[in-house]
């Protein structure tokens, strides 16, 4: 269970920053973001990431926790880009939030 | 001037090339090793029984009045639970003593619970000397294949940090993968591949450095103490501590109180589960005990224990896990190389992060050929050079694939009876990765790139199937299922098996496709407009 809550976190932190940036942008929405609205992304990554940091360290304990996040992130990391180059529709989902504010 | 890059990107082209076939072979059969155990248990389905350690004592004591039988006047018997990843699925006794020359001599006997003789399993090199191959190289001098190994790790670590520096936007492409783009594919593979696992290939690269590194300070000890056979012996001896025996006093011990042994190390250790003991002088008066935590209870990698005077009991040493100096750090780094802390879920995770790194090495393989084809123009002598390359990744890359498969084939089916058997497993798994090497030589290295895979693939998916033709260990009764535990830690050796089949065909797939050429494609269609036929 920790471990999937430790996926999940990383995953979800690695395709926030994948869409805080334009050039991916292009490709799941077929148009780039203006800078203000990508920032916000920006930051939920980093910070999904520390908050995956953090739970390792207190589901597993700092040593196996950080052994743990590298294992966890790498294949985190991998399946955002797999998911990226092979079906980038399906990380649109996550873009519905900017512009529900827009509307 | 040369910039900094351009000169880090020649760095990283020339010791990536220079080592990479040998740390693909490292790479692979490394990552083998995080399933060394499982392999061995693999090699000899033969030998099921499991021995219930709930209550150890009972065992303990019974492989010790074994020891008394058999080596009474040893300086040391030591008696090895079965516990968790054990390397055999029994108690393992190890007695050691002295000859009239005073040469020691060891000697090891795997017991079941009563202290009775465990099955004999088929003679197999198992997991083990395959998990070796990534240091040892099998058919070399121990120092050669460790002074190779070495070498190639020191490369490594200059190529991942030549190859960080060279990555022009590690963070503009973090995520960037463009598929079908020829070379421009491989690199960004290449990249994110190496990206992604960059702190698993550090700690790997740079503990693999640590874990060979007093063979490399050889010349030193050779100064100080000479060469000769004992040379090694004697520097551990005054590095490490090495035991020294106490002389026996002839005086017949009182018999050990384990239980209380037992109940101080859980006081002393708490939360370490006993792994194994050890009686020194055993059945003299002069006795004393150790009992041992398990290594893979955590990452630094040592054994807590506990040293006890056997006659009365008494508490003389306890030695906690716990991080005290550098060597420590050593300790951290070579526990973190070896992954044997490492559950289920995390051993997934360190053999994955291996197998991406035999994936890094051979997409820097291609990518190498790739760049050198561009800058060709004409030249013919550089052009074999480049084909011979060329054609040679695939034998070393796909072939050393199947070259692994076959040592399992071997394994299930050459005769029992072979003398030599667990050489012949080796000579196996060398033979099929030559024969590999020789027909991509001969081989449009295209065409030889698919049929190497598919065949690879084939095999790999076949081998459950072996698994099941030769042995009760198959997937049929080890998978774990509703209402029955099953043997998680077998059926993974057949699940691995599937998964990596899969892997090849995948990968087989898309060589196939790419071959066809669109503009080929084109010419063939046309041609295979229907002639009319010709009137009878």
């Amino acid at each position: 269970m920790s471990l999937i809550a430790a996926f999940l976190l990383s995953a979800a932190g690695f395709a926030a920053l994948c869409l805080s940036m334009q050039k991916h942008q292009r490709a799941v929405l077929g148009a780039s973001l203006p800078a203000a609205q990508s920032r916000p992304y920006r930051w939920a990554g980093f910070g999904l990431i520390i908050a995956a940091t953090v739970w390792c360290m207190v589901a597993f304990g700092w040593a196996r926790g950080l052994t743990v996040l590298c294992g966890i992130a790498t294949v985190a990391s991998i399946a955002v880009i797999v998911t990226l180059t092979l079906q980038p529709q399906m990380l649109r989902p996550l873009y519905r939030i900017p512009r529900n504010e827009d509307a | 001037m040369e910039t900094l890059r351009q000169s880090m990107s020649w760095a990283h082209t020339w010791t990536g090339l220079l080592f990479g076939w040998v740390l693909y072979f490292m790479f692979v059969t490394g990552s083998a090793g995080y399933y060394d155990i499982e392999i061995d248990r693999w090699m000899q389905p033969e030998r099921t029984a499991v021995v219930d350690v709930s209550d150890p004592i009972p065992l303990i004591e019974a492989a010790l009045e074994r020891g008394q039988a058999e080596m009474p006047d040893a300086i040391e018997h030591m008696v090895f639970l079965p516990i968790d990843r054990a390397s055999t699925p029994f108690i393992r006794l190890f007695m050691s003593g002295e000859d009239e020359e005073g040469k020691r001599t060891f000697e090891v006997l795997e017991l079941l619970a009563d202290g009775t003789n465990a099955p004999e399993g088929r003679e197999t090199a198992g997991g083990q000397t395959l998990y070796r191959l990534h240091w040892t190289f099998h058919y070399i001098p121990r120092v050669v294949g460790e002074v190779i190994a070495g070498l190639a790790a020191v490369f490594m670590f200059a190529a991942i940090i030549s190859g960080i520096i060279t990555h022009k936007k590690i963070f503009t492409d973090f995520f960037t993968l463009r598929l079908s783009k020829g070379q421009r594919t491989w690199l960004d593979s290449h990249n994110v591949i190496s990206v992604m696992t960059l702190p698993f290939q550090i700690m790997i690269t740079f503990s693999g450095i640590l874990l060979v590194v007093t063979t490399f300070f050889m010349p030193i000890f050779v100064a100080q103490y000479g060469w000769g056979p004992d040379t090694v012996k004697t520097v551990e001896k005054e590095m490490f501590g090495r035991f020294t025996p106490v002389e026996r006093s002839g005086e017949p011990a009182p018999p050990l109180d384990l239980r209380a042994m037992e109940a101080e190390f859980e006081r002393q250790l708490p939360g370490e589960s006993l792994n194994f003991m050890t009686v020194y002088n055993p059945g003299d008066a002069t006795a004393s005990v150790r009992l041992n935590g398990a290594v893979a209870d955590g990452i630094l990698r040592m054994s807590p224990n506990v040293k006890f005077e056997a006659a009365t009991g008494e508490v003389t040493d306890v030695n906690p896990r716990r991080v005290e100096d550098s060597e420590d750090v050593a300790n951290i780094l070579e526990g973190l190389h070896e992954g044997l802390f490492a559950g289920t879920i995390l051993r997934i995770l360190f053999f994955v992060s291996g197998l991406l790194g035999a994936g890094m090495i051979a997409t820097g393989l291609v990518l190498w050929t790739k760049k050198r084809r561009q800058k060709l123009r004409g030249d013919m002598r550089a052009e074999r050079n480049l084909v011979i390359i060329e054609r040679m990744n695939v034998g070393v890359v796909a072939g050393l694939a199947m070259a692994v498969a076959a040592f399992f084939y071997a394994n299930r089916l050459l005769p029992v009876g072979l003398a030599d058997r667990a050489d012949w497993e080796m000579h196996v798994l060398f033979l099929t990765w030559l024969a590999c090497i020789l027909h991509s030589l001969v081989r449009r290295p295209e065409k030889g790139w698919t049929e190497q895979l598919a065949m690879t693939a084939g095999v790999f998916l076949f081998l459950p199937v072996l698994n099941a033709l030769t042995s009760n260990l198959h997937l049929g009764n080890t998978l774990p299922l509703p209402g029955r535990p099953g043997e998680l830690m077998m059926a993974g050796v057949d699940l691995w098996f599937i998964v990596i089949g899969l892997g090849f065909a995948y990968a087989a797939r898309i060589s196939a496709k790419k071959q066809v050429d669109p503009r080929v494609a084109r010419r063939q269609k046309k041609q295979a407009v229907p002639v009319p036929a010709p009137a009878e």
